[in-house]
């Protein structure tokens, strides 16, 4: 297709002009009918990437993603702008919303997936009636086990994409290792376009801090928000500890706003705040990982990590949220000697124990012992080892320890990084691209980067009318 | 004010009868004959349904907190007031809920509004793209609707503008503010009750009866004056009592507030035989309404013993064989709740 045409549809679709960097190569090689395998950094428009072939072709693109609340956003985003024949088929629906969306398939354009989904005959069966033009694996670093989110129901995509008649496939990922690429290659067995564009943010500045301990943390925190009000995210690793700091700069600055966030809230609340943040009435967001997916606000200036994440991917991803508008931007990561202890307590928790196994092979009823990825690993290796193994419970226990061995190297990975003293920029990235560009502002601590000096233009800040006679004349446009 | 010592002058209603909990019931609006008496019985009938989200565990800490504090004491699990706990119960604020007419149907009203503002204003200012307040998927068809149906919505904003005008007036101006401030527009979002607690340094629970009070001061005016809201209006839910003749669910809505046949009487002009026509007709018809107030459970069953017996139903004959100790009125409120029951066992 002529270049011209494809932002002419971009502009009616998605109201943009031209394409962001790295997506239009990607949109090219799809329709060209290449299976593509791609990576682009969060927020630079991965989705356009799918959404924009689906919706130039008759018949449906199927996009296989594990992330739920992502996907009822992007068909929330798309139903915003007009565009309706999207749908999603996730665990969250019930057996009759099931069946109603199986029914109606010849009317959608684009349907997000869950990769469980695609484990039922009956969905296959609906889909296989259906004209299948793309397969799309989102997040497809999961299907390596060398990805720091390893999902076993991944591996059975090859299968469903031979049942669907191997359709062109696009896998896409924000970050993924030369590892991670040959593992997503190997398993569908098929050649494959390969288009991968940098990831590293040259407006982003890097620093960490080490403190000795929680008050020096939070003396650093406090000293950081004096210096200005601007959006910041405050990343946390629980949800109990997102709530009291929020409290504590509450109070500490009294002027600014400030607002938690995390999985355990209302959904109407947590709408309401994700809203505020995006319209630039909240200054600072306190929040866990569970915040961020599908915002797109440009203009936030700071990402502080006040708990470190469990590695380089989710770090990258995390402060990828910052500058988006290629202005100065800062990520600044707080360590206290021991942090690393939450992150290896999650992992444990993912992973089964000896005992663990041995009880489930033996048919022992664990079901409120186990938590879901538990459980989810049990099940596929078992399965997976049942006719292949002589001694099911090594195995798995090797398999077990492997996958513990790549998590553990994950959060040394991100230990070492933050221990180093060579230039944060090129460690930081140099396992996902050949060549880190230069900084366009100041690097990172390690280059000569001082926080005391950090400065940042004062662009106002946000003022609510509190008037309820002044705001309705506002609403309703009257002055 | 905490949510603890706004609990006591409730609690003092029900002083030595009922355990805490029953509070918490009445607040959550729980769908019990019990409940439901204990509102009329102890006059918390304002509360009732006004806090349906409340948790098993912020109420007991508040309960806790008034032990703690030397205010309430349980005997035998029923609530008792300590005499210092007597000097705090005078001081009431009841707001001006209205929970058992409109606890049910505040929050889908509120919610439609909330959508229908946020859309307009996004209108008004041709945003044409913006995220709905609420992913209720039927609360935004509802709006959607109202948006086909109701030509002038279309063209412009003003008949919203003037009804909501005429509904802010009603309030007292920080009722309003705090009102405004939930409502999301094209160019800002409403707070969360978490956030205007910190605003208005109190806590949540009382920003949700303060909203709660000033939605019922709104249902309570839009339905005595429907006309002058042709829009709005139309976002309330309908209810249940519609099948109530309309002169019963006036008697209704002031028996809800506690006053007695009697009162009511008085404050219609009316005979009493028409009042207690409407109490009759609610029995009847509202499966939740009690009727021990007017009958005891001992004569209801003297009532219903002699209603097997007797199949001619003739109110005088029934009247003799109970010797004339139980009133027409109290004999027909049995037959009024078993025809219920009879409807409920057919239909069931
Ligand atoms: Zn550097």
């Amino acid at each position: 297709m002529v270049e011209h045409q494809l932002e002419h549809y971009l502009k009616t679709y998605f109201g943009f002009d031209t394409f962001k960097a790295g997506q239009q190569s990607i949109i090219e090689s799809v329709l060209a009918g290449h299976n593509t395998l791609a990576t682009l950094p969060t927020g630079s428009g991965k989705s356009i990437t799918y959404q924009l072939p689906a919706l130039l072709t008759t018949g449906i693109t199927i996009v296989v993603s594990p992330l739920l609340s992502l996907m009822i956003d992007q068909v929330k985003v798309l139903k915003a702008k007009g565009i309706k024949r999207v749908a999603t088929l996730t665990s969250l629906h019930n057996s009759h919303q099931k069946q109603r969306i199986l029914n109606q398939l010849s009317n959608v354009q684009l349907l997000y997936c869950s990769p469980e989904m695609l484990q039922q005959s009956q969905v296959i069966d609906y889909l296989k009636q259906q004209h299948v033009n793309y397969f799309v694996i989102d997040e497809a670093h999961c299907l390596s086990q060398w990805g720091h989110e390893f999902r076993t129901d991944y591996l059975k995509l090859n299968a469903v994409h031979n049942e669907l008649g191997q359709p062109t496939l696009l896998a896409l990922s924000a970050t993924a290792t030369d590892d991670v690429q040959q593992d997503i290659v190997n398993h569908f067995n098929l050649p494959f376009e390969k288009i991968i564009y940098p990831i590293d943010r040259p407006n982003i500045t890097l620093s960490v801090s080490h403190v000795e301990t929680v008050e020096e943390k939070h003396r650093q925190l406090t000293k950081l928000l004096e210096k200005k009000r601007m959006p910041t995210m405050i990343y946390f690793s629980s949800r109990m500890k997102s709530e009291s700091v929020c409290h504590m700069l509450q109070q500490q600055f009294p002027d600014r706003a400030i607002a938690f966030y995390h999985g355990g809230m209302e959904s109407e609340d947590r709408l309401l705040i994700q809203q505020q943040f995006m319209y630039d009435q909240l200054d600072v967001i306190c929040c866990t990982s569970a915040f961020g997916m599908g915002v797109d606000k440009a203009n936030i200036r700071l990402v502080i990590h006040y708990h470190m994440p469990s590695d380089l991917e989710s770090y990258i991803q995390e402060i990828g949220r910052a500058g988006r508008d290629g202005q100065p931007s800062l990520a600044f990561l707080l360590y206290q000697r021991g942090d690393e202890t939450l992150p290896f307590h999650l992992i444990g928790q993912e992973l089964p124990d000896d005992e663990m196994i041995s009880a489930f092979l033996q048919s022992v009823d664990l079901s409120d012992k186990l938590t879901e990825t538990q459980e989810r690993f049990l099940v596929f290796q078992t399965e997976k080892n049942r006719y292949l193994s002589n001694d099911l419970f090594l195995t798995i226990r090797q398999v077990r320890d492997q996958r513990l061995a790549v998590k553990k190297d994950s959060i040394m990975g991100l230990l070492k990084w933050i221990h180093t003293d060579q230039c944060r920029r090129q460690e930081l990235y140099k396992k996902f691209q050949e060549e880190v560009k230069n900084a366009e502002f100041d690097c990172c601590d390690q280059c000569g980067f001082n926080i005391e000096n950090w400065e940042l233009p004062d662009d106002g800040s946000f003022y609510i009318e509190v008037n309820w006679e002044k705001r309705l004349k506002e609403l309703f446009n009257k002055r | 004010m905490s949510f603890s010592r706004w609990l006591l002058p409730r609690l003092k209603q029900i002083e030595g009868e009922r355990t805490p909990r029953s509070v918490l019931h009445i607040l959550r609006g729980k769908k019990s004959a019990q409940t439901f008496q204990d509102s009329r019985l102890f006059r918390l009938t304002a509360f009732y349904h006004v806090l349906p989200k409340l948790s098993v565990e912020t109420f007991d800490q508040a309960i806790n907190q008034l032990k703690k504090d030397g205010l309430i004491e349980e005997q035998d699990s029923l609530v008792v007031i300590t005499e210092m706990g007597e000097q705090f119960c005078q001081d009431d604020w009841r707001f001006e809920l209205n929970g058992m007419d409109y606890g049910a149907i505040t929050r889908p009203f509120y919610i439609r509004l909330q959508l229908l503002i946020q859309s307009v204003s996004n209108l008004i200012h041709k945003q044409t793209q913006f995220f709905p307040i609420t992913d209720n998927e039927s609360v935004q068809a509802s709006i959607k609707k109202l948006f086909n149906d109701y030509d002038p919505l279309a063209q412009n904003g003003d008949v919203l503008y003037d009804e909501l005008n005429r509904l802010f007036r009603l309030l007292n101006e920080n009722e309003a503010n705090l009102m405004m401030l939930t409502i999301s527009g094209s160019d800002q979002i409403g707070l969360s009750y978490q956030q205007l607690a910190e605003k208005w340094q109190t806590n949540p629970i009382m920003i949700e009866l303060s909203v709660q009070s000033a939605l019922h001061q709104w249902l309570r005016y839009i339905s005595s004056n429907p006309d002058s809201f042709n829009l709005i209006k139309q976002l309330i839910p309908k209810q249940e009592e519609n099948r109530l003749t309309e002169s019963a669910l006036v008697t209704k809505h002031m028996y809800n507030r506690g006053m007695s046949i009697d009162q009511i009487v008085e404050k219609r002009g009316l005979k009493p035989s028409t009042i207690e026509d409407h109490i009759v007709e609610l029995a009847m018809k509202e499966y939740l309404f009690s009727i021990r107030e007017f009958i005891s459970l001992e004569d209801e069953k003297r009532i219903r013993h002699v209603l097997e017996e007797d199949t001619t139903k003739r109110l005088r004959k029934i009247k003799e064989q109970l010797d004339d100790q139980l009133s027409y009125f109290q004999i027909r409120l049995v037959i009024a709740r078993l025809g219920q029951e009879k409807e409920a066992i057919s239909n069931g």
